[in-house]
């Protein structure tokens, strides 16, 4: 090659290369001012071939003065591989590129634009108007703000004064509510409470504990009912509060009493919200209430042992009222009644829970009856182990611990009455009062049994004494009936045997002594009979049966019927009623008088008897009447004793027996007898009877 | 031997009486035997055979007079023995008293007496008692044996 040749390929080339590396130089300025190109890596692309060419053409003008080698054959690979990558990149890019606008596309693009422009120009002057408007009503509205804000701030300064006016007023009513000296509760109508100090001091809760609590529970079991029933009618609407007393279960298990009053708070609706309850402890007033019921009680008993104490008829009887009375009278756990037996205490009897020492005996000076009994005064021992008058041995098998000893009869102490408590216990002066009064009336008692017994034992003593005298009394009747009337008999036998066996005549004068001596022997022996009689009358049983009193008499007198016919008698028999009696000793009385009307009107020629009747208080009053010769009032007394005769023997037979008789039986039935007579003018003679019903 | 007129048993203890008795027996013309007993115990003597009565052979009396008050064995003691012995308990037994006394009217009767007569203070009353109670008696027992 010639080097011109050489120089001028040496010169295009190296102009190709400078060319070739001011394009990209180009492309990069071009890139940098036109950000909003797209595709800028293609063009990248297109700048880094282009430099690749422009190196090949380079290496060219080098490869003019020395041989090829690696190093030109690298950069010709190298340009290749780019421009290979160029033309590969490139064609798939291809619609793309074609779908960027064509500048008359963008300058139609433009027109709309301006028009858009114009538009927006336009909107954008409304806007600017409307935003003017828009500012002027910001303004009032925030003018109006300003005074909002100061109202609310008024408000608020105003609400804030409420508010610590209703802090006070809540804390004026909690401290209200808390610190009252009265039990204040508030209860959910389900049954959960909030209390105040009080409330909870009075139930020994704290306010925690409380809070956990139902009302039913802290209420006594027996008053739950009584409280939900309150509660119940108050949420019914029957009445509108509630006052009443119950019972809570204090902290410690105790019961509390008091006096409670709920009212129900309801909301705007009418529905029950709470109850508020306030509640005063009246435990102390319930116990003196109780106590003054105990002691009515007691007092009562007291009064019914006292009443069956006076018509105790035996010690035993005593002992029982005593024993069972002493111990529920001051609730004690036993009670033992002691008597005085010499120098010792007699543990007679006793009521208890264990036994005590029921029948032994202890020295007056060993043990606390016997202490009471001469010292003549109640004693009570709360402590017996700490007392020294107890005999610590005869204790120590007991439950006793403490007692109440009161003398029987304090001036003359006769035994005591002793109460037992098996807990340590002080026995109150009214209980010792009680036991005392218990023991005076047991000392009236035992004095009555014992003058009731005396009295027994005398009227014992008397009955037999009455008894042997009866059957002495009927021993000698008998003996009087058989050996009296034997003697009078044997004289009467042999002065008959005399008579009829005498040898020699006897003079009439003798005869009339013989006469006289039977006579009287006769007499005697009728004497005899009449008066044993009259004392078999006291003794004979009374058989008591309904008497047809007409027919009785009309049997007594077939007696007399043989007299009767030979006198002129009228008899005059009224209508009687029936009579309640012995029909044999009645029937003997009908015959005694009827015997007596007709005998002292013997002397009369014409004889009036008249029998009649009319009622008395208790019964009937029959009378007998005669017209015969009467006797003298002056001895009425005697008209009616024992042999006792107011007309002389020669005038009227008679012993004086009949009308002793009479009197005797008319007593026994519990009725009377009378007379009334003027002296030969006749006689009335009454007796009165009882009627049945009258009887005893 | 048995005599053909059977005996009267007649038991007091008192001789007044027995006499008085006796003759009122007479005066009625009894013509039996009288065989007296003393008190009581000759009483169950004579029905026993024994004692006083040892060696009788009077056999069964025809009627038996019993007083009632007599000392330590009295007349309603011996009535019950004789009414207890087969062989006398068909005797008629005539009881006699001085005293009206029911008590022992009716313990005589209880104890099986035929007859109760009071001992009158009048002899000749008595006699007539007798007289009737007799006659009926040996009426009774006098026929064909």
């Amino acid at each position: 090659m010639t080097p011109l040749l050489m120089m001028v390929m040496a010169l295009s080339n190296a102009l190709i290369a400078i060319s070739y590396a001011s394009i990209p130089i180009f492309l990069v300025v071009f890139i940098r001012r036109r950000k909003d190109m797209p595709f800028t890596w293609i063009i990248f692309l297109f700048g880094l071939f282009i430099l690749a060419c422009g190196a090949t053409h380079i290496v060219h003008v080098v490869g003019l003065w020395w041989e090829v080698n690696w190093w030109q054959a690298s950069v010709d690979t190298f340009c290749a591989l780019i421009s290979l990558a160029t033309a590969v990149v490139v064609w798939p890019y291809l619609p793309k590129i074609l779908s960027i606008p064509s500048p008359d596309q963008l300058r139609m693009v433009n027109l709309d634009l301006q028009k858009e422009k114009d538009k927006l120009v336009y909107t954008q002057n409304n806007l600017q108007k409307a935003y003017n408007d828009v500012e002027i009503t910001v303004k009032e509205r925030t003018d109006e703000l300003i005074v909002a804000n100061l109202r609310l701030q008024e408000e608020i300064e105003e609400r804030k004064k409420l508010e610590e006016a209703i802090r006070l007023s809540e804390e004026y009513f909690r401290n209200i509510f808390e610190y009252s000296t009265i039990g204040v509760a508030i209860t959910s109508v389900n049954g959960n409470m909030k209390a105040n100090q009080h409330f909870r001091e009075i139930l020994g809760f704290s306010e925690e504990e409380l809070s956990k609590k139902r009302w039913q529970e802290i209420t006594h079991p027996d008053d739950v009912q009584l409280n939900q029933d309150y509660l119940n009618s108050i949420i019914a609407g029957e009445k509108p509060s509630a006052r009443f007393e119950k019972r809570y279960i204090h902290k410690n298990g105790s019961y509390v009493w008091v006096d409670i009053s709920t009212i129900l708070q309801r909301d705007k609706d009418g529905l029950p919200l709470y109850f508020i309850t306030s509640i005063q402890d009246i435990t102390d007033r319930k116990k003196a209430e109780e106590e003054h019921i105990v002691l009515n009680q007691r007092l009562q008993m007291l009064v019914l042992a006292i009443q069956e104490l006076s018509i105790a008829q035996d010690i035993s009887r005593i002992m029982e009222i005593v024993r069972a009375s002493a111990r529920n009278l001051v609730n004690a756990s036993g009670a033992t009644f002691v008597l005085k037996d010499g120098e010792m205490c007699y543990y007679a009897d006793e009521d208890a829970i264990a036994p005590l020492w029921k029948g032994q005996r202890f020295p007056l000076g060993s043990c606390i009856s016997g202490w009471a009994m001469e010292h003549k005064e109640a004693v009570t021992i709360s402590d017996i182990y700490a007392d020294p008058r107890i005999p610590v041995e005869a204790y120590k098998k007991t439950f006793v611990k403490s007692l109440a000893m009161v003398p029987i009869r304090k001036g003359d102490p006769l035994g005591a009455i002793g109460a037992y408590w098996e807990e340590y216990y002080s026995p109150s002066p009214i209980e010792v009062q009680l036991l005392q009064t218990l023991a005076d009336a047991t000392a009236r008692a035992v004095e009555n049994v014992q003058l009731f017994e005396g009295l027994e034992n005398r009227v014992a003593q008397r009955t037999v004494q009455l008894e042997t005298a009866n059957k002495e009394l009927e021993a000698f009747s008998y003996s009087v009936s058989h050996d009296l009337r034997a003697p009078l008999r044997h004289i009467n036998g042999f002065i008959n045997l005399f008579l009829e066996k005498r040898t020699s005549n006897l003079t009439e004068e003798e005869l009339g002594y013989l006469k006289t001596v039977t006579n009287s022997a006769s007499e005697m022996g009728e004497l005899i009979d009449a008066l044993l009689t009259f004392s078999r009358l006291n003794r004979t049983e009374l058989h008591k049966q309904h008497i047809d009193t007409q027919q009785i008499i009309e049997q007594g007198l077939k007696i007399f019927e043989e007299e009767m016919k030979t006198r002129v008698i009228e008899l005059k028999i009224n209508k009687l009623p029936k009579s309640f009696g012995d029909y044999q000793l009645i029937g003997q009385v009908w015959i005694n008088l009827l015997s007596n009307a007709i005998k002292y009107t013997g002397k009369k020629e014409r004889a009036v008897i008249e029998i009649g009747s009319y009622p008395d208080k208790t019964g009937t009053v029959f009378y007998i009447r005669d017209n015969g010769a009467g006797f003298n009032m002056k001895y009425v007394e005697k008209l009616f004793g024992v042999f006792q005769r107011l007309h002389k023997s020669r005038d009227f037979e008679g012993i004086g027996i009949g009308l002793a008789n009479i009197n005797r039986i008319i007593t026994r039935h519990g009725g009377k007898c009378w007379a009334e007579s003027k002296e030969n003018d006749g006689a009335v003679f009454y007796f009165s009877l009882p009627d049945a019903k009258n009887e005893h | 031997m048995q005599t053909l007129v059977k005996d009267i048993l007649l038991v007091d203890d008192s001789a007044n009486d027995v006499t008085l008795i006796k003759n009122a027996l007479d005066e009625a013309n009894f013509g039996n035997n009288i065989i007296v007993a003393e008190d009581g115990e000759e009483a169950i003597d004579f029905l026993k055979t024994r004692g006083k009565f040892e060696g009788y052979t009077g056999g069964k009396p025809i009627f038996i007079l019993l007083d009632i008050k007599m000392p330590l064995m009295d007349g309603i003691e011996v009535l019950k023995v004789i009414r207890q012995d087969p062989r006398y308990n068909m005797v008629p037994v005539i009881m006699l008293t001085s005293s009206r006394d029911t008590h022992d009217l009716q313990a005589c009767y209880e104890n099986g007496a035929n007859s109760f007569v009071v001992k009158p203070v009048n002899m000749g009353s008595f006699i007539q008692v007798v007289k009737e109670l007799g006659k009926y008696w040996v009426v009774i027992n006098e026929l064909p044996a």
